[in-house]
């Protein structure tokens, strides 16, 4: 597909005086004639003979996208990569905290697990990749899973770190989570008093400003 | 009448240079990270785990509009 | 879930209530629902601003002692009904409110609501402690004044302390609105600027109100300035609300007057 882009710029106006309208551009024609002319409210066909008979380019009752300028937009940018590595330093915190309470009997795997693969671990886990749908890990410690978990898991231990699509099939200590609470966020999940308590890792942001 | 305009003028700048004057007094003693004791035992938690540890210091860096925390941890001389 | 919104301010006077009543209505007109809750025991306000003063039956202290449900407390607003308001208490009596007791309402409300804005007393007493103890986030009401910014000052440190979210290790989001901003005496500098004050406090800016006349009229007849489509406060109250629910809208700089030949030449000599 072949394309361009570039700038234009725009006069924006509505019509109170046609004669004083047609006066301005008769007066001002040549600062505004490379301008784009938007109209917001009726035009007559007066109007509409006069912009054409200059050959002026209008659109009218239209609302543009006011794009934003570059120092907005590298703002933005700076701001989403300076929050998405405070939530990598928070999982990366999380990760510590709880790989603390894995156990001397820890595996620790790098590889993708990946459909129809059936891994069983005695003892705890630490799985540094992902799992793909129709994959099954069983562990009967706990679990940290880093990547999203689309398989099935089984954990028999006290506690397990995953983040989970919706076509993953969890079970904690022969109970199944509900994905929702998984889904599409890191969560933390153990056996406390014994019930089940998930708690996200990332709290949900406030963010007015 | 002149000067007293130009007094005017400056009286927001007076105000702001009291008000960084009296919050700062306010403030001192104010534990402005109320987690910093759980954040260094978690520290010397896992630091502990590879290496000797005698203890852990925090500060607190403010430079213009970065604000920072360096940590220093006191390694055991004998590991 | 809601979110638990409490809106402090430290000194008394710099225009809590008055944004309590806009924000949630504000809110309201975003099509979200909200309840504001007055929390100054003893000084009922937040029902006149509204101008549901006719309309109160049961307050939050009867609510709390089991006396009314919350259901019966809650009155609506004439203007929208996505804005429900539950009246302070009128008994002078600080200790009713405690802290469990506390906790059930507003995990009540926050069950029931999008938004639950508390309108907190002046100070930084028991009632202030206990309207921010269990907020999401707060937002701190000033004015470009000494008094008002020191005692903020106070007020987000004690925040920053004592909410239970604190304690949880988490923190309370906390915004900033600016209120009563003269224009033209920012420019002259005979009033501190939004940068300086921001400077001061460290907080987020979430909004800029400017002095305006009809915020006096508004309350006089009962209808909360965001109505007044002329009023410059208003329409700041408008924008406000509106990042509230997460809308992007670009910061009006109400610093700045209306270009005037007099302004003009003062420029030059700055």
């Amino acid at each position: 597909m072949q394309s361009k882009q570039y700038s234009i710029k725009v006069y924006e106006c509505s019509i109170e005086d046609e004669t004083e309208f047609m006066l301005f551009f008769d007066v001002n024609y040549t600062l505004f004639k490379d301008h784009l002319i938007l109209i917001h409210g009726d035009i007559s066909d007066t109007i509409k003979e006069y912009l054409n008979s200059k050959s002026l380019t209008f659109l009218n009752n239209i609302n543009l996208p006011k794009g934003r300028t570059r120092k907005a937009l590298e703002r933005d940018l700076a701001h989403e990569k300076r929050e998405s590595e405070i939530d990598h330093i928070i999982a990366q915190t999380e990760l510590v905290k709880l790989s603390n309470r894995l156990g001397n009997n820890l595996t620790v795997l790098d590889n993708m697990i990946r459909s129809g693969r059936e891994l069983s671990v005695e003892g705890d886990l630490l799985l540094l990749n992902r799992v793909n749908s129709g994959a099954l890990v069983k562990t009967t410690g706990n679990l940290i899973i880093t990547q999203l978990v689309e398989g099935a898991i089984r954990c028999g231990g006290n506690f397990m770190m995953l983040t989970a699509s919706h076509k993953a099939n969890v079970i904690f200590h022969g109970v199944e989570v509900d994905n929702k609470f998984l889904v599409d966020k890191l969560s933390r999940v153990e056996l406390k008093n014994n019930e089940i308590v998930i708690t996200p890792v990332f709290k949900k942001e406030i963010n007015w400003a | 009448m002149f000067l007293d305009w130009f007094k005017k003028k400056k009286s927001a700048s007076v105000a702001r240079d009291r008000l960084t004057i009296a919050i700062m007094s306010d403030r001192d003693g104010r534990n402005i990270y109320p987690f910093m004791d759980d954040m260094k035992a978690e520290i010397v938690e896992v630091v502990k785990r590879y290496i000797g540890v005698r203890g852990v210091e925090i500060h607190k860096e403010v430079d213009g509009e970065f604000e920072a925390i360096s940590i220093d941890v006191l390694l055991d001389k004998n590991n | 879930m809601g979110i638990i919104i409490a809106v402090i301010s430290g000194k008394g006077g710099v225009g809590k209530t008055t944004a309590v009543a806009n924000l949630g209505l504000g809110v309201a007109m975003n099509d979200k629902t909200c309840v504001v809750v007055d929390f100054d025991i003893g000084q009922r306000n937040l029902d006149m601003i509204l101008g549901l003063e006719n309309r109160v039956v049961y307050d939050m202290v009867q609510v709390m002692e089991g006396e009314a449900t919350v259901k019966q407390a809650l009155i609506r607003s004439k203007v929208n009904n996505n804005l429900q308001f539950l009246a302070a208490s009128q008994s002078k009596d600080k200790s009713v409110l405690n802290s469990d007791k506390v906790y059930k309402l507003v995990k009540e409300l926050k069950e029931t609501f999008d938004y639950v804005i508390l309108d907190s007393p002046a100070g930084i007493e028991s009632g202030f402690e206990h309207t921010i103890e269990f907020a999401d986030a707060a937002i701190i009401v000033v004015n470009p004044e000494v008094s008002s910014i020191r005692d903020a000052d106070r007020a987000i440190g004690i925040l920053d302390s004592k909410s239970q979210k604190v304690k949880d290790g988490e923190e309370v989001a906390k915004y900033l609105v600016i209120n009563r901003i003269v224009a033209n005496m920012v420019e002259s500098g005979e009033m501190l600027n939004s940068e300086d004050i921001l400077d001061i406090l460290s907080i987020k800016l979430v909004g800029k109100v400017p002095e305006d006349k009809g915020v006096i009229d508004a309350s006089n007849q009962g209808k909360p300035v965001i109505l007044d489509k002329n009023s410059i406060a208003g329409q700041a109250y408008k924008r406000i609300s509106a990042r509230l629910c997460g809308k992007k809208v670009e910061m009006k700089n109400v610093e700045v007057s209306d270009s005037s030949l007099f302004t003009k030449i003062k420029g030059i000599f700055r």
